[in-house]
């Protein structure tokens, strides 16, 4: 089978718009939620939550003109930029028009355009507008981010859009790796991106009752495996990594970041919501079998890490499962304390948090971890960046509805 | 002619062009405008006329001139019917 290496990163995310700002960020601890900014004052004034991690760095008239932005969401706009950054960073040049037809695109999102879906229903619902743009439809569908990437860098290979909740990134990732490796493409960019900082999805997340309620500390809202725990805190953004196969990078010298070495997906086929702990771990025991890893090699886990009461304990069980007695030394963090919950592009921002991880040997802290948990206790790095020489990592992403995404990146 | 003027308008916001930029006799493919351009314009003068456009009554239409006498015939055909006319 072929070999997968990741060659270039690119991140639009509330700690950062560049791939240096944004591990920077990550390794100060410093998070990136705050009170929300960007929606209408008399609708955010109608929410019991008051804070998001959104993307302030991001101006969109700087990457498009009119004319583009009329038929670009915000969850589009992201992922164009994150792709456009990971080219650069990839320092791969133009492609040839044979080429092109080998580079293909691979975006997952949960949400789609749910913002011109939002703004252009309240219209309808609420202004009584007798008709809608046509452009609704092309913004809001849900391969419109995979579709604009696929346009802009004329990337004429496999395309596809996987929408799995809060795996979505890190299935899009995961495909894209086979397309690869099964000789349907020598390029991919893949990722996720999402949006979804509107009125109605904020409200739809209330009624779960799993947002973190610190209006009043925003900073400090989201507290992944610390006993004093109270939620998720949303956000916005997109990663893109442009994925290479192995012997076509090295051929140009390309500079290798990692090797993409093993992805795991399965489901729970139990439940909507409530995750199960043998779901994720067997999602994570495929991931490792498919680099042909044993659990020794294991220097590091970003976690789902979603600082939800359930999901934290779960997942520390599914990681005890896996790794045995070896658990108890991993160092496990969650970036979500500071990038937030970026819903379908979390698995993909997670990824380059994790391949970052892994190329400068420094692993990024858990923020705004407080006090242990009885039933969460492995090492979390909390709050202090800790250097570590990494050989191997996971990322982890489990979705509702029980869908669950493991990707492993090891040293090439 | 308020008619004329607010097509023009309408073109112009679709194709991201000054209105002084759009003539009469411009065809949409010289203003860089594609199928989904031409839907949009559609958009933008139903809101602008606060009317209805049918398909059968915009078919065809390759110009500035075209949308300005279509347009003028589809909405002197709306007009309420003189009384007596045969039904």
């Amino acid at each position: 089978m072929r070999r997968v290496v990741i060659t270039g990163l690119g991140v639009v995310t509330a700690t950062g718009c560049t791939i240096a700002d944004f591990f920077a960020q990550l390794l100060e601890g410093r998070a990136g939620t705050r009170r929300i900014q960007n929606l209408e004052p008399a609708l955010a004034e109608q929410l019991n939550c008051k804070i998001a991690a959104e993307v302030l760095c991001f101006d969109p008239s700087q990457h498009f003109d009119a004319k583009e932005l009329d038929q670009l969401d915000r969850f589009s706009q992201f992922a164009v930029v994150a792709a456009k950054q990971a080219l650069e960073d990839a320092g791969r040049g133009e492609f040839s028009e044979e080429e092109q037809n080998r580079l293909g695109v691979c975006v997952g999102t949960a949400y789609g355009g749910i913002e011109t879906l939002d703004s252009s229903y309240f219209s309808l619902y609420r202004k009584n507008a007798s008709r809608l743009s046509p452009l609704v439809l092309p913004r809001l569908m849900y391969n419109a981010a995979a579709c604009q990437v696929s346009m802009r860098f004329r990337a004429r290979g496999p395309t596809l859009a996987p929408s799995t909740a809060c795996s979505s990134g890190a299935h899009a990732i995961g495909e894209a790796m086979r397309f690869i490796q099964h000789g349907q493409a020598d390029w991919m960019l893949a990722g996720g991106s999402d949006a979804p900082i509107t009125y109605g999805v904020i409200r739809a997340w209330e009624a779960m009752r799993v947002l973190a309620p610190e209006n009043g500390d925003a900073a400090r809202a989201c507290r992944p495996f610390s006993a004093d725990r109270r939620g998720i805190v949303i956000g916005e953004g997109a990663a893109v990594l442009l994925l290479e196969e192995y012997e076509v990078a090295r051929k140009r010298g390309a500079r290798i970041y990692a090797e993409l070495a093993g992805y795991g997906a399965n489901s729970d086929a139990s439940h909507i919501t409530q995750p199960s702990v043998e779901g994720p771990a067997r999602a994570m025991q495929l991931a490792l079998d498919a680099a042909g890893l044993n659990p020794e090699e294991v220097d590091y886990i970003n976690a789902h890490g979603t600082a939800t009461r359930v999901n934290d304990v779960v997942e520390t069980r599914a990681i005890k499962q896996v790794f045995g007695a070896r658990a108890g030394k991993i160092p496990v963090s969650s970036t979500k304390s500071m990038h937030g919950h970026v819903m379908g592009a979390s698995g993909a921002i997670e990824l380059v948090a994790t391949v970052e991880a892994l190329r400068r040997g420094v692993l990024p802290p858990t923020a705004n971890y407080s006090k242990p948990d009885p039933d969460c206790d492995l090492d979390y790095v909390p709050n202090q960046a800790r250097e570590q020489k990494v050989r191997a990592a996971l990322s982890n992403s489990f979705a509702f509805g029980g869908l669950n995404a493991v990707l492993v990146v090891k040293q090439v | 002619m308020a008619m004329q003027e607010k097509i023009i308008e309408a073109v112009a916001k679709v194709a991201k062009r000054k209105t002084s930029e759009v003539r009469l006799d411009s065809s949409f493919e010289q203003l860089g405008m594609d199928s989904l351009d031409r839907v949009c314009l559609l958009f933008e003068l139903e809101q602008a006329f606060n009317i209805s456009i049918p398909e059968e009554a915009v078919q065809d239409i390759q110009t500035v001139q075209d949308v300005v006498s279509r347009l003028g015939k589809h909405m002197a055909g709306q007009a309420p019917a003189p009384s007596g006319s045969p039904s």
